[in-house]
């Protein structure tokens, strides 16, 4: 049986303070999967 | 105009006021705390009214061990970033460089899961028709502290400042901006 997966959310904080929410688009989501190498606490 | 101290009894006037008010420092922008599980938030602080900016994230948490990614404009797969910032562990046991050379986002640090993070850092010229770029500090990832320092590889003018963990999400912090107030 597989998981559902809660989408990536993006919140939008516009100048006038008004807050929007919503679900990351696929570009978002491509830029997000970009990760780096990170150290190792023990190396 | 160098800071003055008011006499009791002196006469404040409207340009006295004025005066010491445009030559003042930080003045506060913007703020968010996230109350939810983020994977990306944007907030919209840049403005002609100002050329640099303060940024203070604090008590970042996230789902991974991350890098804290910051973007201006909109979160895209690019390649005009570039970046670098230095991780030491108190321990003395694991230093380094993470480098970000032509990348979709800045480097600012490394996060934790579930422990909070703290990173502050100058955003130079966001709103201008010049490079933009940015330059700080951390304590990051529990006992990891470093600087970190970025460019951006264009002149495009920015309204919008992004910030995410790759990979991630971010499940608490408090986003502050204040600009750099010009005469």
């Amino acid at each position: 049986m597989s998981m559902k997966q809660e989408p990536l959310m993006k919140v939008i904080v516009h100048p006038n303070g008004d807050v929007e929410t919503r679900p990351m688009n696929e570009e978002e989501l491509a830029a997000h999967a970009q990760v780096w190498e990170l150290p190792s606490d023990s190396e | 105009m160098a800071i003055k101290t008011w006499t009791a009894g002196e006469v404040v006037t409207a340009n006295d006021t004025n005066a010491y008010l445009t030559n003042s420092g930080l003045v506060y922008v913007a703020s968010y705390t996230l109350t939810e599980s983020t994977g990306d938030l944007t907030m919209g602080p840049f403005s002609s009214t100002y050329t640099n900016y303060r940024v203070i994230i604090e008590g970042l948490q996230s789902t991974v061990q991350g890098v804290m990614g910051v973007y201006v404009g909109s979160m895209s797969t690019g390649t005009s970033y570039y970046s670098s910032f230095y991780y030491d562990n108190a321990n003395g046991a694991v230093s380094g460089y993470i480098r970000g050379n032509g990348t979709a986002y800045w480097g600012a640090g490394l996060t934790e899961i579930g422990v909070s993070s703290n990173y502050t850092f100058d955003i130079c010229s966001p709103q201008k028709a010049d490079r933009t770029s940015m330059m700080g500090t951390y304590n990051g990832r529990t006992v990891y502290a470093g600087f970190m320092g970025g460019g951006l590889a264009n002149t495009t003018q920015y309204t919008q400042l992004g910030f995410f963990v790759p990979g991630g999400s971010m499940t608490a912090g408090t986003f502050t901006i204040y600009g750099y107030r010009k005469p």
